[in-house]
């Protein structure tokens, strides 16, 4: 036996590895060369000490320490058996937040699939009548998806999920349609979990905490997890809104796949090494301002990122808000008045948010906000 | 270790099961992450990120895979993203190491390693070196378990565990010898 081999038999003897023969092997060796019998009393020495290390234990009880953050992940997450990102929010809120997140995320996975089946399918207005089906199996591919552990995983299934089923848009939106408005179908909602998470974990980090977003791929740290995870919601919302009135919708379409794929990117660009690590830290600044202002005072009910991925609108409180998505710089606060807002959108251009306005009566109007940082207006429809 | 029962009722959405389930594993959980980072407020944020991750994935645990290798692979991965983006890691010549560590291998006085510079000594090895040597010691994992969690053949679990330890036995020869104790 060499020293070489000696080696590699006193790391194994270390671990309890070795066999009676080996081991007189072994023995027989470092009796001739002290070199090796130093070293071998060195390797034993440091594994004693590294066994003995402190079975250190955290200075208060960690899981106390989230239970609020598990709370609200149950309250956004339907059933337990999904999970989505969402900005933290007071207990009174959860049931009308917990429904319209569910919806967002049944719309959100719609979308997402729409999109790859508008850039695979050569006819785009091929098979009306099978599609539903086939969008419901599709559903349930990504559902199955949802032990992946990376972001890129679930992305490429859902492609590969959607190939073999070519469906025209005008179809699907009608599948999206009837999520969103009867709320029902439990395994969509399941399988719209995994998409939203298909920003891996950016989507964990804006459960538990902002401070952790994932370095961008190839040094576009800009466009990190929690804003795709935004803009699959905002789109999400805006589609759910169109796909009622029409069955095109694809203005926003457009917006949100691209945005779900680039999540994909992100992650992988997470797993791996980020060169760009200064990138990476002014958008963490950046995303850590936009968060914190969401959850400062009152949590945002809806979110919707423009198209271009520039602004940021939120209802909160019933108001209306515009932040910069670049700074998250709030750069429009409506004044407080008696009415609400929801149901937001965004022109395909990024110009103007649609809302709808409800008066203390219940009266609603269709409004719009012209983004123009110099002077907002808002304006009835 | 983690009665599978637990597990179960955990996955079928028994809220209290799984928050009795990270009541179990949080102080091995936190082990790793504070070996892993060698800082205490970084190893409490990433032991927490890493049970709300548990918390929300639970269900896509597969019992073929033992619970705690699973647990560790969570908490490892978000420690590895940690460091990484943090500070990049110290790559150690082995050469000159091995070289340096025979030169005086004779002659040295025996004693033994103090925590503290064991500790320091693990923050001074290259990440997977250092993953490595924590499952192993601070959760006491087998060859296989340390493949399992981190995804890595047998071979190469075995091969960073060995270079670990000569770089540490190397490193903390050094600490000895230049009298920075303690």
């Amino acid at each position: 036996m060499n020293c070489q081999e000696g080696m590699e038999l006193m790391q194994r003897h270390v671990d309890g590895d070795l066999n009676d023969e080996e081991t007189s092997r072994l023995m027989d060796h470092v009796g001739h060369c002290p070199d090796c019998a130093a070293m071998l009393e060195r390797l034993v020495r440091l594994s004693r000490g590294l066994e003995q290390l402190p079975r250190v234990v955290p200075p208060y009880s960690l899981v106390d320490a989230i239970l609020p953050q598990l709370e609200q992940w149950d309250t956004t997450s339907g059933e337990g058996e999904t999970s989505a990102a969402a900005p933290l929010e007071p207990r009174s809120r959860r049931a009308g937040r917990a429904r319209r997140s569910w919806i967002y995320r049944v719309s959100g996975v719609v979308v997402a699939g729409v999109v790859v089946g508008l850039l695979l399918v050569n006819g785009p207005y091929g098979r009306m009548g099978g599609s539903q089906q086939d969008a419901a199996s599709s559903g349930a591919e990504m559902k199955r998806q949802a032990d992946a552990p990376m972001a890129s995983m679930g992305v490429q299934d859902q492609y590969g999920a959607a190939s073999p089923a070519p469906e025209s848009s005008a179809s699907t939106f009608g599948i999206m349609a009837d999520t969103s408005e009867g709320g029902k179908a439990k395994e969509k909602s399941a399988a719209s979990g995994e998409a939203t998470d298909g920003d891996a974990s950016s989507s964990d980090a804006g459960v538990q905490a902002p401070k952790a977003p994932p370095a961008g791929s190839g040094g576009s740290g800009t466009e990190a997890g929690p804003v795709e995870g935004l803009s699959i919601q905002g789109t999400a919302d805006a589609t759910s809104r169109d796909a009622a009135k029409n069955g095109s919708g694809q203005g926003s379409a457009d917006n949100g796949p691209v945005q779900g794929f680039t999540g994909g990117g992100g992650a992988q660009g997470f797993a791996g090494n980020d060169p760009s690590q200064d990138d990476a830290a002014d958008s963490a600044n950046a995303l850590d301002a936009s968060q914190m202002s969401i959850a400062g005072e009152q949590p945002a009910t809806e979110e919707a990122l423009s198209p271009n991925g520039e602004w940021r609108a939120a209802i909160t409180g019933g108001k209306l808000q515009i932040y910069r998505q670049g700074d998250g710089k709030l750069v429009y606060d409506q004044t407080p008045d008696e009415g609400t807002r929801s149901g937001l959108s965004w022109s395909d251009d990024s110009t103007t948010v649609y809302y709808t306005f409800s008066d203390a009566d219940g009266n609603q109007t269709d409004m719009e906000l012209i983004i123009d940082p110099s002077g907002f207006q808002e304006i009835r429809r | 270790m983690v009665e599978p029962a637990l597990i179960k009722a955990a996955q079928a959405g028994d809220r209290d099961a799984l928050v009795s389930l990270l009541r179990e594993i949080e102080h091995q959980v936190y082990r790793t992450a504070y070996y892993l980072l060698n800082h205490e407020q970084d190893a409490l944020d990433a032991a927490q990120e890493a049970l709300i991750r548990i918390y929300t994935k639970i269900g896509s645990y597969e019992e073929k895979a033992q619970f705690r290798t699973w647990v560790q692979r969570i908490v490892t991965n978000i420690c590895i993203d940690k460091f990484r983006r943090k500070r990049p890691s110290v790559s150690i010549d082995e050469h000159e190491l091995v070289f340096e560590a025979k030169e005086d291998v004779e002659g040295e006085v025996l004693s033994a390693y103090a925590a503290e510079e064991i500790r320091e000594a693990i923050g001074k090895l290259p990440e997977h070196h250092r993953t490595v040597v924590v499952l192993r010691y601070l959760q006491d994992f087998s060859y296989n378990e340390i493949a399992d969690s981190l995804g890595l053949p047998l071979n190469t679990v075995k091969s960073y565990l060995f270079r670990a330890r000569q770089q540490l036995q190397v490193l903390l020869h050094d600490y000895q010898k230049g009298g920075v104790r303690g």
